[in-house]
């Protein structure tokens, strides 16, 4: 018997102002899949990474994570959001990293890290301060956690970001482009500590990214994104070495010769 | 006239317990009001319609009419409808309340200052309202807006005299009866500016040594 998806999203609408962004998007995620969003910018990846980890509403669809609805449809084109302690619950499942980091300026890197286990999840300081130092050894930055994040790189300040997620151990963890605003030379420590996470543990990643390169290593499947619909959905390998859509092929020929 | 100093060593003493009532009706009345701002603006931020607009309408009216009018109506009107308080008491809670409609701006500022990406950061850890407002908006928020909340301390010192007006016996008051039994103006309001100046001058070094202490790290 198959498992149900992790993540599952249904004939998904989203407007920004006159604007679709989402036109009916569906999306499955099963469990402990790595799977990555393309497309072109605009496209409504971000506002799926959004939406599930409710930053962002929807028009109409139905959303499921880990079995709850995030968004329930009442089967008159209404859909409701879960509220309160579900809305908690869900929200405890999912982590997510941002392109512009969004650090804690006012706490040092071990603050921003241990914050919220502790006062969110109850923990006890010192087994939160322990896994928290065990992470941050782990993205390279053992010998930085009483560093500022003003002090740190843009690199150093995107790994404190993925441990400050980790910590919180989510099912699913949400990674929105996370080398866009890092300078070329230091894309590749982030891409380095996304592959650690992706390969040495069983967390399903949905991963919005521009490194097509760094896709095709790390991806079960990949999909392309496009005017609000996945267009294809594939295995690396078939997406990126015989795309079927037209769009897909523009698209794919555009970033790789770039 | 010349200024006569022996005198104004006798009303020394009773200028400084009035000075003490003007310094305390300072600081209840800011203690209040930075509580109360704080609140208010949290307010407005809140998804309820109701408790936003109750805030706005609250900041709006309080901003709107003069000090003096709050008072009086605390002190005449409300025991009315079986409100009564000490006129000490009435200046605490007037003033807190009128410099609350103030500090809730200068907090609102603050508080707008703080990046979305905080936000959503703090939603993303699953903090919840209260844990996002103690950890992240607030520690983020306060210091920028001390040099403002610092400068309304300052005001609402300056607007205590008018709490002459239900008989609280604070500095000016006084050395406007010190003036009245001795015929003598000089000394007493002499004294009285200096004091104010004095604190005034003392206020804004400590607001500057805060602002420091509390300004982000880099």
């Amino acid at each position: 018997m198959e498992e149900a998806p992790i993540v599952s999203m249904q004939d998904v609408r989203k407007r920004f102002g006159g604007l679709d962004v989402l036109c009916g998007l569906d999306l499955e995620v099963s469990r402990g899949q790595k799977r990555v969003l393309i497309g072109p910018s605009g496209a409504g990846k971000s506002t799926v990474l959004r939406i599930l980890m409710t930053l962002e509403d929807i028009e109409s669809g139905a959303i499921r994570i880990d079995g709850e609805y995030l968004w329930m449809p009442d089967g008159e084109g209404k859909t409701t959001k879960a509220k309160g302690e579900a809305l908690r619950r869900i929200r405890g499942k999912v982590g997510m990293v941002f392109q512009h980091f969004n650090l804690f300026p006012h706490m040092n890197v071990l603050r921003n890290v241990c914050e919220a286990p502790i006062h969110v999840l109850g923990l006890s300081r010192k087994s939160v301060e322990e896994r928290a130092l065990d992470l941050l050894d782990r993205v390279g930055l053992g010998d930085k956690a009483s560093a500022y994040p003003a002090h740190l790189s843009g690199g150093q300040k995107q790994r404190v970001a993925i441990a400050r997620a980790l910590v919180m151990q989510p099912k699913v963890m949400l990674f929105d482009e996370i080398t866009s605003a890092l300078d070329p030379e230091l894309v590749g420590e982030v891409l380095g500590v996304l592959k650690d996470v992706a390969l040495k543990t069983d967390i399903t990643m949905l991963i919005v990214t521009h490194e097509i390169g760094f896709a095709k290593e790390i991806a079960d499947r990949v999909a392309y994104v496009d005017a609000g619909r996945i267009l294809e959905d594939e295995t690396p390998e078939r997406l990126l070495r015989n795309p079927q859509h037209e769009r897909t092929k523009k698209f794919l020929k555009t970033v790789l010769t770039t | 006239m010349i200024f006569d100093w022996r005198f104004t060593l006798e009303i020394t003493p009773m200028l400084l317990r009035a000075f003490l009532v003007t310094v305390e009706a300072t600081l209840v009345g800011m203690a209040i009001a930075l509580v109360a701002g704080l609140v208010w603006a949290i307010l407005r931020r809140s998804r309820r319609r109701l408790l936003t607009g109750a805030a706005s309408t609250l900041i709006e009216f309080v901003r709107s009419t003069p000090l003096l009018i709050q008072i009086y109506f605390i002190f005449f009107v409300l025991p009315e409808f079986g409100l009564q308080f000490a006129p000490l008491t009435t200046g605490f809670i007037a003033l807190g309340l009128h410099y609350s409609a103030y500090t809730a701006e200068v907090y609102r500022a603050g508080i707008e200052g703080v990046p979305k990406g905080q936000w959503e950061a703090a939603v993303a850890l699953n903090m919840g309202r209260y844990r996002m407002w103690r950890s992240v908006i607030l520690p983020q928020a306060l210091p920028p807006a001390i040099p403002a909340l610092g400068n309304y301390l300052v005001a609402m010192f300056k607007d205590t005299p008018m709490l002459a007006a239900i008989t609280v016996m604070e500095l000016l008051q006084t050395a406007k009866l010190i003036g009245a039994q001795s015929f003598r103006y000089l000394e007493p309001l002499t004294m009285t500016g200096v004091l104010f100046l004095l604190v005034s001058l003392l206020s804004s070094q400590f607001i500057r040594r805060l602002e420091l202490r509390f300004a982000v790290r880099p």
